[in-house]
């Protein structure tokens, strides 16, 4: 059983606690400290966006600087001479030149973390318009067709395998961008 | 301990912590970081959650004093501060959570476990620090802004975005747990007496 206390008492009693000697969680050394832990935390989290873009931007980057690096490479090995070479040397740049590309091609991986489909039908139409142009070359040197039938032959396969490789490219850089 | 309304702070002092002086800035932490925690602790209880909104209160006491006129007392304004962060927390779902977390069915005999708040230099501080703990986190910031802090039914409403009669039903309800919580017991009293 309770004796009724009225509302003065109360407030004059909770005043009283409210009086009571208190102090502060932490001096004034360890307030500076975590004041400067905050801010730097507030500032961490507001470049969190930047800090990630740049994190993918590099990743991708990292990801794609050996293949790039590469490409770089061929291109340089398979970039025509400054000066117009006679036409039978021109031949021979040509099928070095394909040889470079079909010996990149012959590098990559035969499966791709990610293929789609419409890259996929374009690289194995190219690569069965290559198998027939090369059917078409063997029996033409077989029945002794003339020298410029069979240079025109060869720069018809020298687009398909440089298409092929623009392609299968293509297709290497988009499976490796996350 | 003053109330935080009451501790002077000299202008001078207040201006020099404006230019970023140091030893300007921790003579006002000294001067009512005691009274500020008190305050927060009084109203949000845990002890854990009170230092954070501290520490939230006190750096903005020194972000914002560039925005402070002197129309009131420095401590009443930090109040201010203090008491908006404090309501913003008690509304905040993640308080909400953790009350259910920790009390599950609210029982006001495991909320008693967050006292005291201040050390207990009589039996009655203990006493009135045991009722309070007993209230319910809403009704312990009502009774303790309208009786200490003498906030206003208005007042206490705006702060907490409800309407008057939200504020005084709180009151009427936390002031009659504090009664059941406060009143001797004849029991006690014939014990005592023996």
């Amino acid at each position: 059983m309770h004796t009724d206390i009225d509302e003065k008492t109360i407030a004059r009693r909770l005043n009283a606690v409210g009086n009571e000697s208190s102090e502060a969680p932490y001096d004034w050394t360890e307030f500076q400290r975590r004041r400067h832990r905050s801010m730097l935390t507030r500032t961490i989290e507001r470049n969190r966006p930047v800090a990630i873009a740049a994190s993918v931007l590099a990743a991708v980057l990292v990801t794609a600087l050996p293949y790039i690096h590469s490409t770089r490479e061929h291109e340089h090995a398979i970039a025509p001479p400054d000066t117009a070479p006679p036409v039978n040397a021109n031949t021979g740049g040509e099928e070095e030149r394909t040889r470079a590309i079909e010996g990149w091609l012959a590098g990559l991986p035969h499966d791709h973390a990610i293929v789609r489909v419409g890259a996929h039908a374009a690289v194995t139409g190219l690569q069965d318009q290559i198998a027939a142009l090369d059917d078409l070359l063997s029996a033409e040197r077989a029945a002794g067709a003339q020298p410029t039938r069979l240079d025109a032959l060869e720069r018809q396969r020298a687009q398909l395998v440089s298409s092929l490789a623009q392609v299968q490219y293509a297709e290497m850089l988009a499976s490796a961008t996350p | 301990m003053s109330r935080l309304v009451d501790i002077p702070i000299p202008e001078e002092l207040i201006q020099r912590a404006r230019d970023a002086d140091a030893a300007a800035q921790a003579a006002i932490y000294r001067a009512l970081g005691p009274a500020v925690f008190a305050l927060i602790r009084r109203l949000v209880g845990n002890r854990a959650v009170a230092e954070d909104l501290f520490q939230d209160t006190m750096m903005a006491l020194f972000q914002r004093l560039g925005d402070f006129r002197g129309e009131a007392p420095l401590g009443a304004w930090l109040r201010q501060i203090a008491v908006t962060r404090c309501l913003m927390y008690l509304r905040s779902p993640w308080h909400r959570a953790r009350l259910h977390w920790e009390f599950g069915d609210d029982d006001p005999s495991l909320r008693a476990a967050m006292l005291p708040v201040t050390p207990a230099t009589s039996a009655d501080v203990v006493d009135v620090e045991r009722a309070l703990a007993s209230l319910t986190s809403v009704g312990r910031a009502v009774v303790w802004l309208f009786e200490v802090e003498g906030y206003s039914h208005e007042e206490i409403a705006r702060l907490f975005g409800r309407s008057v009669s939200f504020s005084k039903s709180q009151l009427a309800r936390a002031l009659a747990r504090l009664r059941q919580g406060l009143a001797p017991q004849e029991g006690q009293e014939a014990c005592t007496q023996i």
